[in-house]
């Protein structure tokens, strides 16, 4: 949600390797990150913080999974992915490695995916060099309305 | 019922009871006091070296100051070559990070370069831009490579983040510091 970046950053892990000077962390083992409604989970995390704020986190797993609700009343947004870069800033998620985007019943699945949290906007490539791999989309159209709703009535008349 | 004759032999032989009560009373604490005195002197190697407030600069074989110790109290220990200090406070600067660790008690072993401190444990770490500040029961300090480590709770303040683990190693002058286990922590976003 909106209000997400403006919630504080719970984490919890095994390990945890800080260096104040270069503003990087790593953290190990069942690595949770929690923010607002969104929730990153890994084996490992990179966070980049810059001015006391994290700017980039870099999630590796088996995979690593990531979750958010981006628009009130919508299920939550999931992407998983062996590696996923996640820009704060830009609100943009890199995925690479068996990379899947799923919302509700829609579901995207592709090697490489570039994913805008802010507009929903997406970029699946498939792998250079594997030659199966392949960009799968499935898409749920939302339910037809009832015939009656779509009835002449309710059609504008053409003008005279 | 009490009768008249009753309370002149409770008179007569009243102050002899109460007599009897102190005596006993008073051999018991003599003998609390000896025993606490005897526990005192079984310590064999009573200090040979007691300092009071004392205030001293520790130098490395190149003679950089290593680090400033202060204490309002040093017993040193000849046979064990140990020191033991009350209210330690060490203090760091070198290259520009500045360091201070404090504790109720210290500990120090003449051969070697660590000093033990315990009890309300504070690093505070300062740098141009930031202040980093730990807390704990109980860690040892490398002063030779500036390295403090512990096992047990340790709570690190820096910035808006608060992060705690159960064991850390650090190195007081990079700040590289590894968190050992169960790792909680919380950022908090500047609104």
């Amino acid at each position: 949600l909106p209000e997400d970046k403006t919630q504080p950053i719970q984490l919890e892990a095994d390990q945890a390797k800080l260096n104040n000077e270069t503003g990087i962390s790593e953290y190990l083992g069942n690595v949770v990150i929690i923010q607002g409604t969104a929730q990153l989970r890994a084996d490992r995390v990179i966070l980049h913080t810059a001015n006391n704020e994290v700017v980039r986190m870099e999630a590796f797993g088996s995979p690593a999974k990531y979750q958010q609700i981006l628009q009130p009343n919508e299920p939550p947004t999931h992407i998983e992915g062996n590696t996923l870069d996640l820009k704060i800033a830009d609100q943009l998620a890199e995925v690479t490695g068996n990379g899947k985007v799923f919302k509700g019943e829609d579901k995207l699945s592709s090697e490489k995916i570039t994913y805008s949290l802010k507009t929903g906007e997406l970029n699946a490539t498939k792998s250079e060099n594997s030659s199966d791999s392949r960009v799968r989309f499935i898409f749920h159209p939302p339910e037809k309305k009832s015939d009656k709703s779509a009835s002449p009535s309710t059609d504008p008349k053409p003008q005279q | 019922m009490i009768t008249k004759e009753k309370l002149i032999q409770i008179f007569k032989i009243g102050p002899f009871i109460l007599a009897a009560i102190a005596l006993l009373f008073w051999l018991n604490l003599q003998e609390e006091n000896a025993s606490i005195q005897t526990s005192r002197t079984n310590i064999t190697d009573a200090p040979d070296l007691t300092l009071i407030n004392s205030s001293s600069k520790h130098y490395d074989e190149n003679g950089q100051q290593q680090y400033r110790l202060t204490a309002s109290k040093i017993d040193h220990y000849k046979d064990e070559r140990t020191a033991v200090f009350q209210q330690p406070r060490l203090f760091n600067n070198q290259q520009g990070t500045e360091w201070t660790a404090e504790a109720e008690q210290g500990q120090a072993n003449l051969d070697s370069d660590i000093i033990v401190l315990k009890d309300q444990v504070k690093i505070d770490r300062n740098t141009a831009d930031q202040t980093v500040r730990l807390r704990t029961s109980e860690l040892s300090i490398d002063t030779k490579q500036n390295i403090a480590e512990n096992d047990v709770l340790t709570v690190i303040h820096s910035g808006n983040s608060y992060i705690e683990s159960k064991g850390f190693q650090t190195n007081l002058n990079t700040n590289e510091t590894l968190l050992k286990a169960n790792v909680r922590g919380t950022h908090d976003v500047q609104k």
